[in-house]
């Protein structure tokens, strides 16, 4: 029971504790806002008791030069008492001078004050009607841009498409009011109504104007938001390629200028020595062109030799081929029996082939076929047959 | 640039006639009239007194000289020396005499201020102008010399009195919402009037010609206020210099303020010039010692200067006046407006030795002048835009648009330069010293930095 009231106890210091805790830091607070405010009392205390020991120095001093001028009037006043003989004032001239303009001066009357009346009215309606001249310039210059102003809105917010309904609704009032305009610019406008207008007029251009760049902004943020992941990465993949692209470019450069750089310092030497390798090329070369011309005419010297050694050849071929025939002729002469009833028919059979083969001969222009034998043309049609058939039939073999 | 020769004067007093063809110097009791061109003697007058006050008359024939302590007006003529004119104010003392815009009449302010008394030089009349305010600015005529506005005090209440000057009629007489009047200014083209509090209330009025008001301008309560006034040549601006170390520009369309030009310790801006005044002793041997130099004996003794570009941020130097002083030298104290209207040269007392050049048509500080020593006076060309000031040392310093340059003043013993007035056709500048005057031929175009 005792222990069960020590601990009810305790509980109760505890709550009591973090109660006065509470309570502290508030008044801490309190304190620390009282004391600032009591600071910046202080400093307008100060600042104010400044003024008032400025102005009361000023009241003292004017005080004192009143003193002192009064002090001397009275001092003044009693010297006149005293003082018997007055020295009154007077003027002494020589002789009286005209006036500066010349003019004879008039007498105080109703229409002097009223001229003076006049001519100061004068003077101050003439400097309003300069100022109000002034301002009506200012005006119509002012009014001047303002309309330039909205002629320039209008342009830039109908050259893009109607988005919204409402622009629709406000491109029928700009119409109405270009219409205004037109006939406007003919008349000066001087009535409250129609400045309102104006004002109006531009101050509803630049809201819209102003709209639609806010449009604008919110609709290149939302664009990016839906297709961040596909075109930046594609855009990103495509700027880091042209970032490694220009790197590289960039580094060649550098290596070549380095290279410039470090080889002009050996300038002439480098210099010769490309010269050297120049010449030692240009030689390398002419040697090398020189061996191709002969190669060349040997070519040449060589096509021409064999195209003469196969003229020669076909010529000797031919005459082997004569002989041949010849020979063959003779030798079938002499070895067939019935060498002299044959003839005859051999004779047709040579004449039938010998009927069929000039065609032959006519259409296969073959080189070394050339009918260029001089020896009676029956013979030697004949042994042109013989020999171009031989031919035919050896040529496989021969060739 | 090319120097005359020094002559004496005394009192500062040494005027340019309107006409731009006379130099009018007093020497102690001797007026002394020259040519300008030729700075040749034409005629000298004596006078019965010291001469308190020099003027001359608006068609250049006629100089006005006052003696305060005899209460004495004397009156010359060029044409005829020999005529003569003296006014005795008698037992009623003089602190002020000034002529009227027409050039025949004289207006002599009594001691403490009792009255204003109007002599006539064609018919030898008297008239009296009664309460006149004794405060800084009390009378002013308008440019066109038609009218003239007066401050009164009367019954503890101030009082604007506005006269034509052709036969000094009373046009009109208004009272005005001032606590204690200190100065009224007409504008240049004569159709309105500024009209100032004093320094305790900070309260510019504007009244029309025909004594409407137009407009109420004040900045704040309870601080020191308007320091001093001045309207741009056009009439356009009004600049209102205050104790707050601002200048505040206001339009004539509307009367309120369009502009704030603050004098703050450090100037930020990288578009505004910074000139600093930079002195260096000139080394005995070098070649600047001609014989010339050496037989002066003081150039030992000078020091040459040249202006230096600073770039920004650049530090004022500043010194806090004594807060329990009445007036104190904190605030901008001297406005001076250029020909054209195009600049505005301000001095804040405080940073005494800078002048601070703002360019009307930016409306934003163009150039800072950085002296070496506090700066007594400046003033803008009649013609061109330029500025000639001088702090009290053997320099006279220019600025132009295209640049500064430090003048020194050739003479023996040293010319301290207390004072500077332009020639009303831009060209000579009259310096003057403590009892010395000097004329500064400034051959246009061949200035350098």
């Amino acid at each position: 029971m005792f222990f069960i009231f020590i601990f009810i106890y305790s509980l109760d210091a505890m709550l009591e504790n973090t109660g006065l805790l509470e309570r502290e830091r508030q008044l801490q607070l309190k304190v620390k806002s009282l004391q600032n405010s009591l600071k910046s009392e202080k400093e307008e205390i100060h600042k104010l008791q400044n003024i008032v020991s400025s102005r009361a120095s000023q009241y003292n001093h004017e005080m004192k030069r009143k003193e002192r001028e009064l002090n001397k009037l009275k001092e003044r006043l009693n010297q006149l008492l005293v003082d018997k003989k007055e020295k009154r004032l007077a003027i002494d001239v020589s002789n009286k001078l005209g006036r500066a303009d010349g003019k004879r001066s008039l007498w105080k009357t109703e229409k002097t004050v009223a001229k003076h009346e006049g001519e100061m009215y004068k003077t101050l309606l003439r400097d309003y009607e300069s100022r109000q001249k002034e301002l009506l310039l200012e005006n119509a210059e002012l009014r001047k841009v303002l309309k330039q102003m909205k002629k320039e809105m209008v342009a830039i917010l109908s050259s893009r498409k109607p988005n919204v309904n409402g622009d629709k609704q406000d491109n029928g009032a700009q119409e109405e009011e270009e219409g205004i305009d037109s006939c406007k610019e003919s008349v000066e406008l001087f009535s409250v109504h129609a400045r309102e207008k104006l004002t109006n007029g531009v101050r509803r251009q630049l809201k819209k104007l102003k709209t639609h760049v806010e449009r604008l902004d919110s609709r290149d943020d939302s664009e990016d938001t839906e297709n961040v992941p596909q075109d930046t990465s594609k855009e990103m993949g495509k700027l880091r390629l042209e970032a490694r692209q220009c790197k590289d470019y960039i580094q060649k450069q550098q290596h070549l200028l380095q290279q410039k750089l470090s080889a002009q310092c050996e300038e002439e030497t480098s210099a010769m020595l490309a010269d050297c390798h120049m010449f030692q090329e240009k030689d390398c070369l002419r040697d090398e062109w020189k061996t191709l011309e002969g190669q060349r005419k040997s070519f040449e010297r060589e096509r021409r030799n064999f195209t003469e050694a196969a003229i020669r050849l076909s010529e000797e071929r031919k005459t082997f081929e004569e002989e041949r025939a010849t020979w063959l002729k003779h030798q079938f002469l002499n070895s067939s029996p019935f060498a002299d009833s044959k003839k005859p028919q051999s004779h047709c059979a040579f004449q039938t082939r010998e009927a069929s083969l000039p065609e032959r001969a006519v259409t296969s222009p073959t080189p070394g076929c050339a009918p260029s034998v001089s020896s009676s043309t029956s013979d030697l049609l004949h042994t042109l047959s013989i020999i171009c058939e031989n031919r035919y039939m050896f040529l496989p073999v021969l060739w | 640039m090319n120097f005359s020769e020094v002559f004496k004067q005394s009192n500062h007093l040494c005027k340019i006639s309107p006409d731009g063809k006379y130099l009018a110097t007093c020497v102690q009791y001797r007026l002394v009239v020259r040519d300008v061109s030729t700075l040749q003697i034409l005629n000298l007058y004596t006078c019965l007194d010291q001469i308190s006050h020099m003027e001359w008359s608006s068609d250049s024939q006629f100089i006005l000289c006052a003696m305060y302590k005899r209460a004495l007006v004397q009156v010359w003529s060029l044409e005829q020396p020999d005529w003569h004119c003296k006014i005795d104010e008698g037992s009623i003392g003089l602190v002020a005499s000034r002529w009227s815009p027409d050039g025949r009449h004289i207006l002599n302010t009594t001691e403490f201020h009792l009255r204003i008394t109007v002599w006539s030089l064609c018919t030898k009349a008297v008239s009296y102008i009664k309460n006149p305010k004794a405060c800084h600015k009390g009378i002013d005529f308008s440019r066109d010399g038609c009218y003239m506005a007066l401050a009164e005090r009367r019954d503890c209440k101030d009082y604007v009195c506005v006269f034509v000057c052709d036969d000094w009629h009373l046009l009109r007489h208004f009272e005005t919402e001032t606590q204690d009047l200190a100065g009224l200014e007409w504008s240049p083209n004569g159709c309105v009037l500024a009209v100032w509090d004093s320094c305790l209330e900070y309260k510019v009025l504007l009244y029309s010609l025909d004594g409407r008001l137009l407009s109420t301008y004040s900045a704040y309560e309870w601080s020191l206020g308007v320091k001093c006034v001045a309207w741009s040549p056009s009439s356009q601006f009004l600049a209102i210099g205050s104790y707050d170390e601002k200048v505040r520009i206001l339009n004539h369309i509307t009367w309120k303020k369009i502009a704030q030009f603050e004098h703050p310790a450090t100037v930020t801006s990288t578009k505004v010039v910074v000139y600093k005044e930079v002195e260096k002793r000139s080394a005995a041997g070098s070649e600047e010692h001609t014989l010339h130099n050496i037989t002066m004996g003081s150039s030992l003794l000078s020091r040459r200067s040249k202006y230096e570009i600073h770039p920004a941020p650049v530090q004022m130097p500043v010194v806090r006046p004594d807060p329990d002083r009445a007036n104190p030298k904190i605030g901008v104290s001297t406005l001076a407006f250029s020909s054209d209207s195009r600049y505005l040269a301000t001095k804040n007392d405080n940073m005494a030795s800078v002048i601070w050049v703002w360019d009307m048509q930016k409306m934003s500080l163009e150039a800072v002048l950085e002296q070496t020593s506090a700066v007594r006076c400046f003033q803008w060309d009649p013609k061109r835009s330029r500025l000639a000031m001088c702090t009290g040392n053997t320099k006279v310093y220019l600025w132009t648009p295209t640049g500064c340059v430090s003048v020194e003043v050739p003479s023996d013993g040293g010319f301290q330069v207390q004072l500077l007035t332009w020639h009303c056709h831009g060209d000579p500048l009259i310096l003057l010293g403590k009892e010395q005057l000097c004329l500064c031929y400034t051959n246009t175009g061949t200035e350098d930095k």
